[in-house]
């Protein structure tokens, strides 16, 4: 190996140089005890052995300490540790009796140590080495020319035993190399597993923040197929508004389901999907699981999830918004009527008063008119027969005269503004005075049959129970066209008073009934549909109620009926 | 002698057919048409009674009596609202006048008022 240390390189070195290290100081414990025990006989110890041998076991563990420290580069290190060894051996060598010496074998183990701590090639060069040196140490002693074959043989053994060393060495850097790969391996596994299992646990968590987030979204979301429209999810929101469950929505279209109210909006919607791709705050009707239908704002938009083409919508129940919006209408216009009928009683007002001028000298004139032909007659009696006919002239217009008067009255009274207070009428007055503004607008197109039977005064707001008898007659009058009779009535009990008005119309329609007082319904086509329910309001205000019987081709009967006073009272104003 | 009555009022039909329909039931009756001159009307003709529409432009009903009555010669002067308002009922009292007769009226109702009011002053 040269210069470049990789890790594994380094650990391997380290390990190698433990091993090494033991090595040595078995190499140098067993030479020692050979030496001594095993070999010594016959020869002695020259006294430098001894000191040698301490050297040699120090060495070893020595080495192992001063590389461990670092300060100089390893690899220098390694190769003067290296050729100390071959001094070291060939000084043992030499020492034990050179060609002699069977510490030779030591040869073999210095060479499979390089080519542990450098590899085959540096083996090789050991074995040239210390083949080199061992032939020349025998050289020097004299000892080669009778030992050649020996020399030889260990030579030969040396380059024989320095590949197969390198072999081992190989096959154990090999294995090291494999068993640090493995582990590496192993290592990589576990932070790729533990990576694994974070980013999984990160996109259940992701997952489940969007699952919140529809779920709990506060709009109703669904989630559809685009190819088929079948409804794939649909959030808790969703299912409550609707009243359906999961079971009875998934995997079916909204078609199926009915869930539009209105088809046409429908296709409308899709069709703006498939153009554009969203559909935005489009306000629709939509028919829940119990029939009842409910506003809500609808937006939507085309989208891909992963490989599948799916519509997200967003539905907002803006029912509640809705009704407010119509409650706010209505009041809207009960107002602007309410402006231009109080317009108009201003108008009605201002005309009723004029009119008395131009009709009080009308009736003067027909007053003089009168007087000056009878003074005529008297001076010329042939004229008396001219005055008779006269006079009923002038008494039927002195009664238009007073039949305009009176319809004028009425209509300042009736003109003036509600709540004028309540005054002790009967509602046999109040029906008379009715009846008078009403036969004016007929123009005996209906006839009036009537018996009003006096009632007791009872506090009522008279201007307000005009109003309330004369929708009564319009409304009679109404349900016959082509003209007829309205018959009214006034009667009393002791307990209460009653306005009946019978007209001899169609009849009301069963499926009509139930909206007959509700505000603003009308069947005809010119009319607010406000008389019947101001008329109830009106009667309820009063303690009183209204009411009527129909009967189809025949026609209807209204009837209000009052709470009279308590017997006290009637007395004291009968 | 006849009783004396001055219509005040700016209806010119209604001052005349009123003067004609009084001049039958034999009062001699004298009409101003204009608010600003009644006063001068009343102490040029010293009429039995005065007959006063409610409402002529540029009159002030209530200080217009007042002026009046603070002549001495018109402090009990009959003075008679002539209205077409029917409201008038509670006003005359309060301004001093005598009566109200409202507009319409009836003929011989009118004769009548007239004839007590007048009577009752000559008294």
């Amino acid at each position: 190996m040269s210069g470049l240390e990789t890790s594994y390189a380094m650990e391997r070195r380290h390990e190698v140089e433990k091993r090494i290290a033991a090595l040595r100081i078995f190499g140098v414990a067993v030479a020692t005890l050979l030496y001594v025990f095993v070999m010594n006989r016959g020869t002695t110890i020259p006294a430098i052995a001894w000191p040698a041998i301490a050297v040699a076991w120090m060495y070893g563990p020595v080495l192992v300490l001063v590389q461990r420290s670092g300060g100089i580069p390893r690899l220098a290190w390694s190769y003067l540790a290296s050729a100390m060894d071959g001094l070291l051996l060939m000084a043992w060598v030499i020492a034990t009796g050179g060609v002699h010496s069977d510490f030779f074998v030591l040869m073999y183990g210095c060479v499979i140590a390089v080519a542990f701590q450098y590899g085959p090639r540096q083996a090789t060069v050991a074995t040239f080495l210390y083949s080199a040196a061992y032939v020349a140490m025998a050289a020097a002693l004299g000892q080669l020319a009778d030992s050649w074959m020996q020399v030889s043989v260990r030579v030969g053994a040396a380059f024989f035993i320095a590949p197969l060393g390198g072999m081992v060495a190989r096959e154990a850097i090999e294995q090291g190399r494999a068993k640090i790969e493995m582990r590496e391996m192993a290592l990589a596994t576990k932070a790729a597993e533990e990576g694994l299992r974070k980013s999984l646990a990160l996109l259940r968590e992701s997952e489940e923040r969007f699952r919140k987030a529809f779920q709990g979204n506060l709009d109703a979301l669904s989630v559809n197929e685009y190819a088929t429209g079948k409804y794939r999810e649909v959030n808790d929101e969703w299912l409550a508004l609707t009243g359906y469950t999961p079971e009875e929505v998934l995997g079916k279209t909204p078609a199926e389901i009915g869930i539009w109210a209105d088809p046409e909006e429908f296709r409308l919607v899709l069709r703006e999907l498939k153009t554009r791709g969203i559909v935005r705050n489009h306000q629709s009707r939509f028919r829940m699981k119990d029939g009842h239908v409910g506003w809500g704002l609808f937006s939507a938009i085309v989208m891909d999830f992963g490989k599948e083409r799916c519509v997200l919508s967003f539905v907002r129940d803006v029912t509640d918004l809705k009704r407010a919006e119509k409650e706010v209408e209505e009041s809207r216009r009960a107002v602007a009527v309410s402006e231009k009928l109080s317009a108009l009683g201003t108008l009605v007002s201002g005309v009723a008063h004029e009119i008395r001028t131009p009709s009080t000298y009308v009736a003067n004139n027909v007053f003089l008119l009168r007087v000056r032909l009878e003074e005529a007659a008297r001076k010329h009696p042939e004229l008396q027969p001219l005055l008779q006919e006269t006079l009923d002239y002038c008494s039927g217009a002195l009664e238009g005269m007073e039949r305009i008067n009176r319809l004028v009255q009425n209509l300042r009274r009736f003109a003036r503004s509600d709540n004028q207070g309540r005054v002790e009428v009967g509602l046999h007055e109040v029906t008379k005075e009715a009846l008078e503004l009403f036969e004016a607008t007929q123009r005996g197109r209906i006839r009036i049959v009537s018996d009003l039977q006096t009632t007791p005064p009872i506090a009522l707001d008279r201007e307000q129970f005009e109003q309330v008898v004369l929708n009564l007659l319009n409304n009679a009058a109404d349900a016959m066209p082509s003209g007829g009779t309205i018959h009214v009535a006034t009667r009393s009990s002791v307990a209460e008073a009653e306005i009946e008005i019978r007209d001899e119309g169609q009849g009301i329609r069963p499926e009509i009934q139930s909206r007959l007082f509700d505000p603003f319904f009308t069947t005809k086509d010119e009319g607010t549909g406000l008389g019947l329910s101001i008329a109830r309001r009106i009667v309820d205000a009063h303690g009183g109620t209204i009411g009527y019987r129909t009967e189809l081709g025949v026609g209807t009967t209204f009837v209000v009926s009052l709470p009279v006073h308590d017997d006290s009272q009637l007395g004291e104003n009968a | 002698m006849r009783a004396k009555v001055l219509i005040a009022d700016d209806e010119p039909g209604v001052l005349s057919s009123t003067r004609a329909v009084l001049q039958v039931f034999g009062y001699d009756v004298s009409t101003v048409s204009d608010a600003g001159e009644i006063l001068a009307a009343l102490r040029l003709e010293q009429p039995d009674i005065l007959l006063q529409d409610l409402r002529m432009p540029g009159l002030d009903i209530a200080a217009h009596l007042k002026a009046i009555r603070s002549e001495k010669s018109f402090e009990h002067l009959p003075i008679l609202m002539f209205t077409a308002n029917v409201d008038a009922e509670e006003i005359w009292k309060r301004i001093g006048a005598d009566g109200v007769i409202g507009k319409p009226f009836d003929p011989y109702e009118l004769n009548e008022v007239i004839a007590r009011h007048v009577a009752s002053r000559q008294r």
